[in-house]
């Protein structure tokens, strides 16, 4: 049995699990602990308060300038393009900017009827500021949003407050290639909306 | 059966060895202890996962698929039964998330495009989320700048340890020490001005109560 496995983990490794940063044998050995120890549920528990809470101060602050900015080619015009999951209904316009502080990229997520089923691509390994409308929905001060990957895991997840049927975050969880769901809950937890979103 | 956190591994893996025979023999007390053992862990999971939403279903149908699969031999190192259990789990989700999908594209309705669930929050909760939020961030503007900005970088736009040492011009040993401090002033700082938000409501209450 590993050792991870064996012993609780630190604060650090909770905090990287619940900011979605802990993968490969780590994510296992760590997941396999959290099943039989109800102290490091807490823990966790207690963390998942805590960055929600930060996040949502933080998110009203200025943002602080990177020394680095990630570079991709920038198309010329915006790209149009469907969306899986609520496949025929959700559509991402991907708009691209010039690099601005903690993003590459923007993405749009909006709902569409009779859309392609095509997945909305963003560059794989970026920061990139999504967006999403909310109009149709029930008013909330808040809605939670998270990223999953193909397998279900929660890669990144962070609570937002609409403003003006707009909810706007940085997502700086720099993404591997691959196919994610987008997933918004309204501040009861239920499931609103799911949009499909491609890493490449 | 003895509990798995304070045992050593050889200890650990001949209770798996035991609790597997247990179950694949139909013997009740196996199905009891794995129960006891990962209930708690595998309803964590799911609800951190997927919500609360017929948790208990979900919860119940792991240990069904658990079982069942350890009962046809699909178990073949009973030691690893934690990976076990933590793959069903996930398979769980998984299958969750597709299946939600697949209901919502059957259910589209043309018109209106989205289903979508009206759960509004009383407006209560409303103003208790609201209020918890705004006394968060005046503990945010307590804090020194520096401090501010290593809890921005690494919770916010979520930059690792590495980026921001390199934006910030921190070692890895100031990095640590700079953000667990900031960490701890903010929570008591957050702590303190929920309180007193919880004091104010409750006060607010009492008044109205009177006042009827």
């Amino acid at each position: 049995m590993s050792k991870l496995a064996q012993t609780h983990p630190s604060e650090e490794v909770l905090e990287e699990y619940a900011l979605g940063r802990l993968t490969g044998p780590k994510l296992e050995q760590f997941e396999e602990h959290l099943l039989v120890c109800a102290q490091c549920q807490d823990g966790l528990e207690e963390t998942d308060r805590f960055i929600v809470g930060i996040k949502q101060a933080a998110g009203t602050a200025p943002r602080p300038e990177r020394k680095r900015f990630g570079r991709f080619k920038l198309l010329s015009k915006p790209v149009w393009a469907g969306a899986l999951a609520a496949a025929a209904l959700a559509v991402v316009v991907w708009m691209p900017r010039q690099p601005a502080a903690g993003y590459d990229a923007e993405v749009s997520l909006q709902a569409m009827r009779g859309a392609e089923a095509v997945a909305p691509a963003v560059p794989a390994g970026k920061p990139f500021l999504l967006k999403a409308d909310v109009k149709g929905l029930p008013p909330a001060s808040e809605f939670r949003l998270e990223v999953a990957d193909s397998g279900g895991a929660v890669v990144w997840r962070a609570t937002v407050s609409p403003k003006d049927a707009l909810i706007s975050t940085v997502v700086a969880r720099k993404l591997g290639a691959g196919r994610y769901w987008v997933r918004l809950y309204d501040p009861a937890g239920a499931l609103v909306r799911e949009y499909g979103l491609e890493s490449r | 059966m003895p509990t798995t956190e304070n045992q050593g591994p050889a200890d650990q893996s001949a209770h798996w060895e035991q609790l597997v025979e247990q179950i694949r023999v139909g013997d009740p007390a196996g199905m009891e202890a794995l129960y006891r053992v990962f209930a708690r862990g595998v309803r964590f999971y799911l609800c951190r996962q997927l919500g609360p939403q017929e948790l208990d279903d979900k919860v119940h149908d792991t240990f069904l698929i658990v079982v069942q699969a350890i009962r046809r031999g699909e178990l073949r190192e009973p030691e690893r039964l934690m990976g076990f259990v933590r793959t069903v789990v996930r398979r769980q989700v998984a299958a969750h998330i597709d299946q939600a999908v697949q209901s919502r594209r059957d259910r589209v309705d043309v018109e209106s495009g989205i289903h979508i669930v009206d759960s509004r929050s009383n407006p209560e909760e409303v103003l208790v989320v609201k209020q918890r939020a705004e006394a968060v961030e005046r503990a945010l503007h307590c804090i020194s700048g520096r401090d501010r900005e290593i809890l921005t970088r690494f919770y916010l736009l979520e930059q690792t340890q590495e980026e921001i040492c390199h934006d910030m011009s921190l070692s890895e040993t100031q990095f640590r020490l700079l953000k667990s401090r900031a960490k701890a002033r903010f929570g008591e700082l957050g702590k303190k001005k929920l309180v007193r938000s919880a004091l104010t409501q409750f006060i607010v209450r009492a008044k109205a109560a009177s006042a009827d």
